[in-house]
C-alpha cells in the first residue's frame, strides 16, 4: 500500500446535519432531505434513494437511526473515494470523536465534562478512575460496514495509547498529591504513574481492539497520536506505548502526529521501530507562495529529520492546512510534493495526505480541498515523469 | 503583617450550555444572540460563585476570549493572527500573534471586560509566542509600551482593581540573562503608575531557579506554580508581593482545604510577604466548569481559614 506518492485521508469528516439530527431523535428539515440526496448525486452513492426516504419519514426507530449512521459512512467513504483518493475511510461517521469513542468503550472511565482545545473547540474529557480494559472491539462493525462497501483499499485510525492518557485526568494512577513533597519525589512518582497508565491503555485497549481488527481483514493500522509531543520529556513513553500495540502483529501500521514542534520527537523517534509510515501535518506552518526552494517551503524544512529516521519508513505528508477554508491550488499541493521528494531524494518513501482530519471543514470545502490535492499529486507525477 | 487575599485569574470554563450554543451558533444553527444571552447567564454565574465563595477580588471570566492573545490580536492592525501551536504542554492550542507592523490598540475592539481583575498576557510570554523576524527584546518592549500598558489603563477605566499578567514562558522555557534587564523594564511600563495592582504570574514551571530574581520585580506580587515549584524554593523574607498557585488547574481531583491551608501557612512563615494572594496554578479553563467550581470554594473556604489561622 505505501507506494510512490499514494494518496490518504486522515482522520475525520464533519458529520452530515441529516446525521446527528437523526442519532439524536432530533426533527430533520426539508434542507437536511436535500442535503442527503445532493451529495447522494454527487458522489455517486449508489442507493442513496433508500436514505433519502428514510430522512422523509417521521421518528425514526432505533434500527432507521442506526440505518441512517450507516449511510452517513458509506457518504463519507464515497467522498474520499470520488475525490479520487487511493487509501479511503468513512470520516469516523460511526464514532463520536476519536478521543471519546474509545473511551465510551473501555472499562475504567468516567466522563468529567467539556474543556476546550482552541478557539470554540471543546471535547469531553474524561478522569481514569479504575483498571482500564477493554469492554468490547469498538471499530468492528465499522470495519464490517466499510469492508462491504469500500471501493480502495482501507485504512483504519486507531487513538493511540499515549493521547488516550494525555486527554484524560488521572484519578487512578497518580494518587494524592502533596505539593509539600519535595518536588524531584513528586515528578518521580508522577513519571511513574503516567508509565503505568500508559501501558495499560497500550497493552489492555488499544492493542486487543487492533488484534480484533486484524482477525477481520484489516491491514493498515494507523495509531493516531495527535497528543504525543505534548511532554517532551515523555516521547520516549509514547514510542514504548506505540510498540505496546503492534509488535509481533501481522500488517502496515502507521501513526500520526500534528500540530506539534516536530523538532521534539527527535532522535527519540528513532526507536519506535514498528513504524512504517509517520503521517504528519506540515501545511499549516507552510506559506501558501508558490515555489520548491526554502524560503518557499518554510513549514517543510523539518522532513528532513523523517528522511533520516532507521528503518527508512515512509513520510505521510501533509498538504492541506484543515483549519482554513483557504482552498490549496494544485500547483501549491504539488510544490510542496516535489520540495519533500527533492530532500527525500525521489518519491518512494513521500505519501500525501491533508494535515489532519477536515472535521472542522463542510463537506462543500473538504471535497475541493482533497479534489486539489489529487489534482497536485497529478501534476507532482507529470513533474517528476512518474 | 501581610494583607490575605484570593482571587481567579486567567480564563475561566464555559457551562455546557455555553458550550453547545457556541457550537450551534458556529455552525449557524443558531443566531449569534443566543451566545450573548447564555454567555451573560454564565458570567452572572461565575461572579455570584465568586461571591458565594468569599473571593477577595471577583473576575469577569473573559469568557468571550479565544485565547489569552485574541483580544489583543484582534484590536491592533500589527498584528494578525497565525498558525495554531500548543500551549505549553497541555493539549490546548493558541493562535501565534504574527507581527505585521507598528502595535496601537484600537479600545472600540478591545474586549476589555469590566471585572475586579484585569487580564493580560505578560510581555515576555507575548514576545516569545509571536512571530517576527526581528529583535525579541525590542519587541517586547514596543509590546509592553504600545499595547499592554494600554490595555492596562483601559481595565483600569472600566474598573480592575488587578491586573493580571500571564507569563508561563518564563518558567516553562527558562529566561536567558541577557534577557532580564529588558523584562523588568517591560514590566515598568506596564505597572509605573498605573492605578491599579499589577501581579506577573509564572506557571508550567518551576519558579525556584529565579526566585531570588522573581521576589524583586517590580509588581505588587509574583505568582508561582505550586505544583512545579518545590516549596524550599520559596524562603523568604519576600520584599515583594506572593501569589502562590495552590490549586492545580490541570488536574481534576479536588484540593482539601486544610492541606491547603496548612501548606499556604508554611509558606506565608516562610516568606512574610507584604500581600499573599491564594489562586490557581494556571488558568481554571483546562478543567470542565463542574471542577474548576468545586476548586473556587476550596480557594475561597482556605483563604478565609488561612486568615483565622494567622493572625496577620
Amino acid at each position: 500500500m505505501l507506494t510512490p506518492l499514494t494518496t490518504h485521508e486522515l482522520g475525520s469528516l464533519a458529520k452530515p446535519g441529516w446525521r446527528v439530527k437523526a442519532a439524536a431523535g432530533r426533527p430533520l428539515t426539508d434542507g437536511d432531505v436535500d442535503d442527503a440526496r445532493e451529495w447522494g448525486e454527487r458522489l455517486g452513492v449508489d442507493g442513496y434513494e433508500r436514505l433519502v426516504d428514510l430522512l422523509r419519514g417521521s421518528d425514526l426507530s432505533r434500527s432507521e437511526r442506526v440505518e441512517v449512521k450507516e449511510w452517513s459512512s458509506r457518504y463519507g467513504l464515497r467522498l474520499f473515494e470520488s475525490a479520487g483518493l487511493d487509501v479511503v475511510f468513512d470520516g469516523e461517521q460511526q464514532r463520536t470523536e476519536m478521543y471519546a469513542w474509545a473511551i465510551a468503550h473501555a472499562n475504567g472511565f468516567e466522563f468529567r465534562g467539556s474543556v476546550r482545545s482552541f478557539d470554540n473547540k471543546y471535547y469531553s474529557k474524561a478522569a481514569v478512575v479504575g483498571p482500564v480494559s477493554l469492554k468490547a472491539p469498538f471499530h468492528n462493525d465499522e470495519y464490517k460496514l466499510l469492508r462491504e462497501a469500500a471501493r480502495r483499499p482501507l485504512k483504519v485510525p486507531v487513538t493511540g495509547p499515549y493521547t488516550l492518557a494525555a486527554w484524560s485526568f488521572d484519578e487512578r494512577y497518580r494518587g494524592q498529591v502533596d505539593l509539600g513533597e519535595p518536588l524531584p519525589d513528586r515528578r518521580r512518582r508522577y513519571r511513574a504513574a503516567r508509565r503505568e497508565f500508559v501501558l495499560d491503555l497500550a497493552r489492555d485497549l488499544v492493542r486487543p481492539n487492533i488484534e480484533a481488527l486484524l482477525a477481520l481483514g484489516a491491514t493498515w493500522i494507523q495509531i493516531d497520536e495527535p497528543a504525543g509531543s505534548t511532554e517532551p520529556s515523555e516521547i520516549a513513553l509514547m514510542a514504548e506505548a506505540y510498540d505496546a500495540c503492534v509488535s509481533a502483529l501481522d500488517g502496515t501500521f502507521s501513526t500520526h502526529l500534528c500540530f506539534s514542534d516536530y523538532d521534539l520527537f527527535f532522535p527519540t523517534l528513532e526507536q519506535m521501530t514498528g513504524c512504517q509510515q509517520y503521517a504528519v501535518g506540515f501545511a499549516n506552518y507552510d506559506s501558501r507562495d508558490l515555489g520548491v526552494h526554502d524560503d518557499a517551503r518554510p513549514g517543510y524544512h523539518i522532513v528532513r529529520r523523517f528522511r533520516d529516521l532507521p528503518g527508512r519508513p515512509a513520510l505521510g505528508l501533509g498538504v492541506l492546512d484543515i483549519h482554513t477554508d483557504f482552498t490549496e491550488s494544485p500547483e501549491l499541493v504539488r510544490d510542496r510534493i516535489l520540495y519533500a521528494v527533492e530532500v527525500f531524494g525521489g518519491p518512494d518513501r513521500i505519501q500525501v495526505m491533508p494535515d489532519c482530519g477536515l472535521r472542522t471543514r463542510t463537506w462543500d470545502v473538504a471535497y475541493r480541498k482533497l479534489q486539489n490535492m489529487v489534482a497536485g499529486v497529478s501534476l507532482a507525477r507529470t513533474a517528476l515523469g512518474l | 503583617m501581610t494583607e490575605i487575599g484570593c482571587y481567579l485569574h486567567g480564563l475561566y470554563p464555559r457551562s455546557e450550555a455555553l458550550v453547545a450554543a457556541t457550537r450551534d451558533v458556529d455552525r449557524g444553527r443558531q443566531p449569534p444572540r443566543v451566545v450573548e444571552a447564555r454567555r451573560d447567564v454564565d458570567r452572572a454565574e461565575i461572579v455570584a460563585l465568586q461571591r458565594d465563595a468569599g473571593l477577595t477580588l471577583v473576575s469577569s471570566g473573559f469568557l468571550s476570549w479565544a485565547d489569552l492573545f485574541r483580544p489583543l490580536v484582534d484590536a491592533c492592525p500589527g498584528l494578525a493572527t497565525g498558525p495554531l501551536v500548543r500551549w505549553f504542554d497541555n493539549n490546548t492550542f493558541v493562535r501565534t500573534p504574527v507581527v505585521r507592523g507598528p502595535f496601537e490598540l484600537d479600545l472600540d475592539l478591545f474586549a476589555a471586560e469590566r471585572t475586579d481583575v484585569g487580564l493580560l498576557p505578560g510581555p515576555y510570554t507575548f514576545s516569545r509566542m509571536a512571530t517576527d523576524a526581528g529583535d525579541r527584546e525590542a519587541l517586547m518592549a514596543a509590546l509592553a509600551r504600545d499595547l499592554l500598558r494600554p490595555a492596562a489603563e483601559e481595565f483600569v477605566r472600566r474598573g480592575a482593581q488587578l491586573v493580571h499578567l500571564q507569563e508561563p514562558w518564563v518558567t516553562a522555557h527558562g529566561i536567558d540573562d541577557e534577557s532580564w534587564p529588558a523584562f523588568v523594564a517591560a514590566l515598568r511600563v506596564i505597572g509605573d503608575g498605573l492605578s491599579a495592582q499589577l501581579v506577573v504570574h509564572t506557571y508550567f514551571g518551576d519558579a525556584g531557579p529565579l526566585i531570588g530574581r522573581l521576589s524583586q520585580l517590580p509588581v505588587s506580587a509574583v505568582g508561582v506554580d505550586l505544583t512545579e515549584t518545590d516549596l524550599a524554593a520559596l524562603a523568604g523574607p519576600w520584599q515583594t508581593g506572593l501569589l502562590l498557585g495552590c490549586l492545580d488547574g490541570r488536574s481534576s481531583p479536588i484540593e482539601d482545604v486544610d492541606l491547603t491551608v496548612a501548606l499556604a501557612a508554611k509558606i506565608l512563615e516562610a516568606t512574610r510577604p507584604p500581600l499573599l494572594l491564594l489562586s490557581s496554578s494556571c488558568d481554571l479553563d483546562l478543567l470542565p466548569r463542574p471542577l474548576a467550581d468545586r476548586k473556587v470554594h476550596v480557594l475561597g473556604a482556605a483563604t478565609r481559614q488561612l486568615r483565622e489561622a494567622i493572625p496577620c
